[in-house]
């Protein structure tokens, strides 16, 4: 217990100095915020054009009311994960200034780690409690009760993982391209559409709904949006955790196995 | 302390052609040529010790720093600092070691100067006595306070350079790697960095092993140079051997009353070889540059003062950066 709070101590400034580093900015930081803010309402104008313009109440099996509450919560879990550690690590290898992280007693990937709890934290509580706020208590909507926002919180958690695993196994990529920037761009477009971030993906068909949620993708957005709509039941709920589990799993070794064969291959340019 | 044994490190570099047209044949090509970096290099450093680690850009110097700080793991040969083979235990050989590249930074660039040090000592788990201590002493060497306070992106190249030393031994590390910490910095700068550098040698008694192309940082701070050149080790030993041997020349400089004397001033060099004896003028100065162990100052002195009026006259002993010239240029064979 003891060398764990002695672990956290160490890589917990971190996740601060995250924190610390967007205030540094916060004109940069205030436009941020209003841009995350901003597609939610986007997307929530687009979906009500859509259902009005419908003949039928529902669409896909979802209400409006259901609709709109996909549409705040797959964008702010959707913003909540993603926080370019990818990006971040590519940067870092194409530069060299990865040399200086290496010579530091620490872990790399569990620096990462805590540098995306930190840029989770100042998200949640800039993006995703306003956008709460308005859901919940100005909207009223929380079509599953509080067992659903529990599911929720927990399926997130899973979905945090496994977004962060994915985006460092892409970061590892630049060990061996050194450049990834149109590998990132790619994957924030597959990502975005194959993880329900965009459209629930109970609009697709039903081949590739069950492909997509065998996938990471679906594991990433659309799973716990669907527990906060209170759409998972039963068997269909444990089938969803569990493979939000085998994914972590997964990914965990496979990101393990490249990391070893990528600092192998480590050469840091410029002297 | 480190020891290094037949280390050698090769890169795959993938061929490339010149121009637009080259790198798009780049694309498909397989190609690759093998750089040896860094080729059978053997030395050992003891506790304490101050080292001048130099070479010309490109000799090898940070490959080797690299693999001594755990970076990039060798081809062959082997390594171990404190006991600890660094490119295995990388956390291990972390805590040991502290580091400057004077090219990059390892402070927080965004965040005040403070919050790197705050940063560093969690992650090194320095002890709080220990933390305030040891800044206590980095501030008096380095002046850290004038800045403390100000963002990292805007302290000017001397302040940064300062932090950054203050940063690699927050720790109070057993040996330090300096590679170019010097680089850029005015000669205030520069002379702060060496106190400092000198002060944690003899406090602290850290190992320092020191990179530079400013080779009067190594003749204030390193009694012993290793020199490699393309790779391969030239030299290792004492400064003061290696000028014995190479830093036999001397100048001398005569102020002349008159710029027609100094013209007319003719030595007798019989028996000596030119390169043991030369002389020009410029102006009002007449320079004569000697073996001294082929011939005595006085009877220089004696011969000049006899054909012209001497106003003041100088002595400068060839200095390290013309021995290092000459070995970088294959002009003096070690």
């Amino acid at each position: 217990m003891k060398r764990i709070f002695q672990r956290f101590r160490t890589y917990w400034p971190f996740a601060v100095s995250e924190i610390q580093m967007v205030m540094s900015y916060p004109a940069n930081y205030l436009m941020f915020v209003f841009g995350g803010i901003m597609t939610t309402f986007v997307t929530y104008y687009l979906w009500l054009a859509v259902f009005k313009s419908s003949p039928t109440a529902t669409l896909a099996g979802f209400t409006l009311q259901q609709m709109i509450a996909y549409v705040f919560v797959s964008t702010m879990t959707s913003s909540l994960i993603s926080v370019g550690t990818d990006q971040k690590i590519a940067r870092e290898v194409r530069d060299g200034s990865i040399a200086m992280n290496l010579i530091k007693p620490i872990r790399y990937r569990i620096m990462y780690l805590f540098k995306a709890i930190g840029n989770f934290l100042h998200q949640f509580v800039l993006i995703a409690l306003p956008l709460l706020f308005i859901l919940i208590a100005v909207l009223h909507l929380m079509p599953g009760g509080i067992t659903a926002v529990g599911l929720y919180v927990f399926s997130f958690s899973l979905s945090f993982v496994i977004q962060f695993l994915f985006d460092n196994l892409f970061g590892l990529v630049a060990f061996f391209t050194i450049n990834t920037w149109g590998l990132s761009v790619t994957k924030n477009v597959v990502v975005a559409f194959f993880s329900g971030a965009v459209i629930p993906l109970a609009f697709f068909p039903e081949w590739l709904q069950r492909t997509l949620l065998f996938f990471p993708f679906g594991s990433m957005v659309y799973t716990p949006t669907m527990f906060y709509l209170g759409k998972f039941a039963g068997l269909q709920a444990a089938a969803a955790i569990l493979t939000q589990g085998l994914w972590v799993v997964l990914l965990g070794i496979l990101n393990h196995w490249a990391w070893t064969k990528a600092v192998k291959r480590l050469t840091i340019l410029g002297g | 302390m480190i020891e290094v044994k037949h280390l050698t490190k090769t890169f795959k570099l993938k061929k490339k052609q010149p121009g637009l047209w080259g790198t798009v044949r780049g694309l498909f090509s397989g190609e690759y040529e093998a750089k040896c970096a860094v080729e059978d290099i053997s030395f050992a450093i003891r506790r304490g010790e101050m080292v001048g680690y130099i070479g010309a850009n490109g000799a090898g110097k940070s490959t080797t720093i690299k693999i001594m700080t755990g970076i990039l793991a060798p081809s062959s040969g082997s390594c171990t600092v404190n006991g600890t083979v660094p490119y295995e235990n990388r956390q291990q050989n972390a805590r040991n070691i502290g580091v400057v590249f004077g090219q990059r930074t390892q402070l927080w660039w965004d965040l005040q100067l403070s919050e790197t040090f705050s940063i560093l000592k969690e992650i090194y788990n320095v002890p709080a006595k220990a933390y305030r201590d040891t800044m206590e002493f980095l501030d008096s060497v380095l002046d850290l306070h004038e800045f403390m306070t100000n963002p990292v992106r805007t302290l000017s190249l001397g302040q940064r350079m300062r932090a950054d030393l203050a940063a690699a031994l927050l720790h109070r590390p057993a040996v330090v790697f300096l590679d170019e910490p010097t680089i850029g910095l005015d000669v205030l700068v520069k002379e702060k960095m060496r106190q400092a550098i000198k002060e944690i040698n003899q406090t602290f008694g850290a190992t320092v092993v020191l990179t530079t192309h400013d080779l009067s940082d190594i003749e204030e701070l390193c009694p012993r140079i290793i020199m490699i050149d393309h790779g391969r080790l030239v030299y290792d030993g004492s400064l003061q051997n290696i000028k014995d041997r190479y830093g036999a020349m001397k100048m001398l400089k005569f102020e002349v009353k008159e710029a027609g004397e100094a013209r007319k001033i003719r030595l007798s060099t019989a028996g000596l070889a030119e390169q043991d004896l030369k002389s020009w003028c410029e102006g009002h100065s007449y320079f004569v540059s000697f073996n001294r162990h082929k011939l005595g100052i006085a009877e220089i002195v004696a011969q000049v003062m006899a054909q012209a009026e001497v106003l003041d006259i100088s002595i400068a002993e060839t200095g390290i950066e013309d021995i290092v010239k000459g070995i970088y240029r294959n002009e003096l064979a070690l």
